[in-house]
């Protein structure tokens, strides 16, 4: 049966081994891994915009990286149209690149200071050998660079990245791999570290890119209220797992894991007249995860926490359409 | 022609902008005597600052006829010391091109690739280092022979592994670095990431070390001429100084000693100051603090 | 009396090519009872405004004009030891980034009783104490006074920061940016921590931010800042029901909320201009949708309506 997903992640971990101190390291034998991406699974299809939300350390951007095997996974497979490419050579995995793309969180400095942006754009074409010739480039960097909103064209040809403000040097790093037309593309954080008044216009582009080429997004941020805005899908991470995936407004409405309730809770509304509701979360992030390893990771900030919890690691159930957990108590 | 209009315009900001700097400014002005000295040389009231001439012209002061007096074999200090210019500009940006060359290729490579290359190229560069320069200096000198090129080379042999570090240093932070990941996920190769990515970025530091290994350069020529392994049929300001020295006349002759000191001081000096005028210049925010 | 009154302060950057007016006559006041929050997007001046508070103004900038009057006296008139001592008992300032600037070679409760120490006489005992309650006040155990900021999250170390603030016992708290950067979660329990010491110390607080949503968790009183000078100010919740200035309109508008209907969200074309040389009349006007003949021409002045103030053509 054909594969109908666009991407499918089976099982994926990345582990990472802990870099001891020097003492530790010649007392001990054990190696102990930092276990970023942990066991995650997950599909989604052509045209879909997946929202990929948790705070520091839960192991989304490395996730997202592993996906594209910027960083190799340790263990899990990851499908793409079908195609098992978790351990494609490199000469295969390079054409498919043009297919998986990335954008960056940081404007400024995911643009070379040295380079025009013409020749940032220019540099993909040549990369992948997509034009015949300097006029052919030329047209395409400037239907790119008015596609992704940087119009007129001319006004902004040959510019160093340290003319444009964040969001315009946003837009070219979407250029920069729009120009490839891709499929998939990762975006990590994109808009965070623009100003608030911008952000949204580089959200809409996204959007807008989805309808017209049928791009499918993974949106990964830390911020739910702009996920809400974009993503059909939420898929909540926690120290390296999912603990809840599910439609954004089903999310948002009924959340069923004890996390994404706090998450939900923590999230400051911009309205003064809105109380702030009580935190329903204990302590803070773990420095050292490792302890929770063998358990439901959440448990020692649960506030539901009971025996069972600390027995096993609760495996993502689906508790209604399209709605999964990793709960034990969770209906 | 559209390149070389770019380099001469970029070569007037350069200028503008080291005006702007209060070392850059002393540095420019001696940089700018260096030139006038080298090109018009010949037109300065100069003769050929090897030939002898007659005996009662020995050790003489400055006078009308000898502007900074004679040596002891009565040649014009003044020529030796306008001369002896070229010699020091040529050693010195020769040397200092070949060495930031090499230096910089190896830092680009050792720091970008890391693992065992990076190890294998470091420690062949600690080896160099740990090599005290003088000795190792004036044995390769004293085993190739007195020429200016083999100064060049021994030279350019020394001071090599510190570029290598210093640029290494940097690259290590540039290809963490966003636009390198970003680069490398579109499919760059690693020797466009190297070249086109990374060392554009490298080349204002590589400038400013070059700058300041002419100093190193022009120093080194002058001790080991001085020391007696330069190139005798040349007459740069430290084979100006051998002879000097080695007459036995230094403390009877003081217009024979001061030109070449003073000259090598002030070349050295305007080199120093030029290259820490660049690298200020190079460093972010400089430009907005004087809103240019 | 209001406790701190701004007027007319003007900070100027002199640089090669000119003054750079980062920011330009802005006047605000705070009370002893209130939070004001100062919010505006980056390079707007609201970071070097607050700055001049405490009379720090990092060359080539200069304050070159207006009064900061606190407690009745005008700290720009002060002598430099007069200045000395309010900064850290007068007033406080909590650090963009406060994480960043712990030092990482001391332990925090040295942090703290170093504080202490400059501005009081009492025994290394009685300092050391302090600081031990001074961290029970911002939620962290006092045993852990000997620990090194390393040994601490991000927010708790921004946790520090405030307990060092605190630890004179200030009159007035400044807060710049206090959680941009930590993490959901964590910036809840901060801003609960923040407004339970207001309440508990009956502090009064400047906090600035670019993120409305924090200005509106904890403060009582909004200044809105754009290119160097405030635009519109008002208390938080008129502010959010009727905002007057087309700029505050479309900010609050282009903040996405997880409450309430999934409206259309806008953002605001083109960017703020350089403050070398401003354009003449409305700062905003080119970027505003209301826009008037008027806006290219002149500057508008700051007028009262319905509570708000604000400076806008379209208010006379």
């Amino acid at each position: 049966m054909k594969d109908q997903a666009l991407l499918r992640v089976e099982n994926l971990k990345t582990y990472f081994p802990v870099r001891k101190g020097l003492v530790k390291f010649i007392l001990s034998r054990k190696v102990e891994y930092v276990r970023a991406v942990d066991d995650v699974s997950f599909s989604m299809g052509e045209g879909d915009i997946l929202g990929v939300v948790g705070e520091s350390g839960c192991g989304k951007s490395t996730l997202g990286r592993t996906i594209l095997r910027l960083i190799e996974p340790t263990e899990g497979k990851i499908y793409y149209e079908g195609t098992d490419i978790t351990s494609l050579n490199r000469r295969k995995m390079r054409s498919l690149r043009r297919k998986m793309q990335m954008i960056f969180q940081d404007p400024h400095g995911s643009l070379n200071p040295r380079r025009t942006i013409t020749d940032i754009l220019r540099q993909s074409l040549r990369i992948h050998r997509l034009a015949d010739g300097k006029a052919e480039e030329d047209a395409l960097i400037k239907n790119t660079l008015e596609e992704v909103g940087l119009k007129p064209a001319e006004e902004f040809w040959g510019r160093y990245p340290i003319l444009l403000s964040g969001g315009q040097r946003q837009r070219v790093g979407i250029g920069r791999i729009l120009i490839l037309q891709p499929k998939l593309v990762i975006a990590d954080e994109p808009i965070s570290m623009l100003d608030v008044s911008v952000r949204m216009g580089i959200l809409e582009l996204l959007a807008h890119l989805r309808d017209k080429f049928g791009i499918s997004f993974i949106y990964i941020t830390h911020d739910l209220a702009t996920a809400r805005y974009i993503c059909e899908r939420i898929a909540i991470m926690y120290l390296g797992k999912i603990v809840e995936i599910a439609p954004t407004e089903e999310l948002l409405k009924t959340p069923l894991h004890p996390y994404s309730q706090a998450l939900i809770a923590a999230v400051p509304v911009p309205d003064p007249r809105v109380e702030m509701k009580e935190l329903p979360i204990i302590g803070y992030v773990p420095l050292i995860p490792s302890d929770v390893y063998t358990s439901c990771r959440f448990y020692p900030r649960c506030p539901y926490t009971e025996q069972k919890c600390r027995e096993q690691d609760p495996p993502l159930v689906e508790v209604s359409p399209g709605h999964y957990v990793a709960c034990v108590k969770a209906k | 022609m559209s390149g070389l209009l770019k380099r001469l315009q970029g070569l007037r900001k350069l200028l503008k902008l080291l005006l702007t700097h209060s070392m850059g400014r002393v540095g420019v002005v001696i940089f700018v005597i260096l030139g006038i000295v080298v090109i018009f040389g010949p037109f300065l009231r100069t003769v050929d600052p090897m030939r002898t001439g007659v005996l009662q012209n020995i050790l003489q002061p400055p006078s009308s006829q000898f502007w900074f007096g004679t040596d002891h074999l009565a040649r014009d200090v003044w020529s030796q010391t306008l001369y002896g210019a070229r010699i020091a500009l040529l050693v010195g940006f020769t040397a200092a091109a070949v060495t930031t060359a090499f230096g910089t290729l190896v830092g680009l490579v050792s720091g970008y690739f890391g693992g065992k290359i990076d190890e294998v190229l470091m420690r062949i560069v600690d080896f160099f280092m740990m090599l005290p320069y003088l000795p190792l200096m004036i044995v390769f000198a004293a085993v190739l022979g007195p020429s200016i090129w083999n100064i060049i080379f021994v030279i350019g042999i020394t001071y090599w592994p510190f570029t290598a570090r210093v640029i290494r240093s940097q690259v290590l932070s540039l290809k963490e670095r966003a636009f390198v990941e970003a680069s490398r996920s579109v499919g760059a190769s690693d020797s466009l990431l190297m070249f086109g990515e990374i060392m554009p970025n490298v080349v204002p530091l590589m400038f400013a070390e070059a700058v300041l290994m002419v100093t190193n350069a022009i120093y080194a020529e002058a001790v080991l001429a001085f020391l007696g392994l330069g190139d005798v049929s040349t007459m740069s300001w430290g084979i100006m100084l051998h002879y000097a020295y080695e007459s036995g006349l230094m403390s009877m002759a003081p217009w024979w000693v001061i030109p070449p000191i003073a000259c090598i001081c002030a070349t050295i000096l305007a080199f120093t100051f030029l290259g820490t005028a660049v690298s200020d210049i190079m460093k972010p925010g400089y430009r907005e603090a004087r809103g240019l | 009396m209001a406790l701190l009154e701004v007027e007319n302060l003007k900070i100027y950057y002199f640089t090669r090519a000119g003054a750079v007016k980062a920011v330009d006559d802005i006047s605000f006041s705070v009370d002893k009872d209130e939070t004001l929050g100062l919010i505006g997007e980056s390079g707007c001046g609201k970071t070097t405004a607050v700055f001049a508070i405490m009379r720090f103004a990092a060359p080539p900038g200069r304050i070159v004009g207006g009064k900061i009057i606190f407690e009745g006296r005008d700290i720009l008139t002060m002598s430099g030891e007069e200045v000395r001592l309010l900064r850290g008992q007068g007033i406080a300032m909590v650090f963009q980034a406060a994480q960043n600037a712990l030092n990482p070679v001391m332990n925090v409760g040295d942090q703290i009783t170093e504080v202490i120490h400059q501005h009081e006489k009492v025994t290394k005992e009685e300092a050391w104490d302090r600081a031990k309650k001074q961290l029970e006040l911002v939620g962290i155990s006092g045993d852990r006074a000997k620990s090194y900021p390393h040994e601490f999250s991000g927010g708790m170390k921004q946790r520090v920061g405030i307990a060092i603030a605190t630890a004179c016992n200030p009159r007035l708290l400044i807060l710049d940016e206090p959680v941009t950067g930590l993490d959901v979660i964590v910036q809840r329990q901060l801003l609960n921590l923040v407004n339970d010491l207001r309440a508990k110390l009956g502090l009064p607080i400047i906090l600035i931010t670019h993120d409305l949503s924090v200005v509106a968790e904890t403060c009582s009183k909004v200044a809105v800042m754009y290119a160097g000078k405030i635009v519109e100010q008002a208390d938080a919740i008129s502010l959010y029901k009727n905002p007057a200035h087309p700029y505050s309109k479309l900010l609050i508008e282009a903040y996405p909320s997880i409450k309430g209907e999934k409206g259309k969200l806008i953002s605001i074309p083109g960017a703020p201009p350089g403050l070398l040389n401003p354009p003449v009349g409305c700062y905003f006007q080119p970027r505003c949708p209301s826009a008037m003949d008027i806006c290219r021409e002149a500057e508008p002045t700051m007028v009262a309506k319905d509570g708000h103030i604000v400076a806008c053509h379209l208010y006379k």
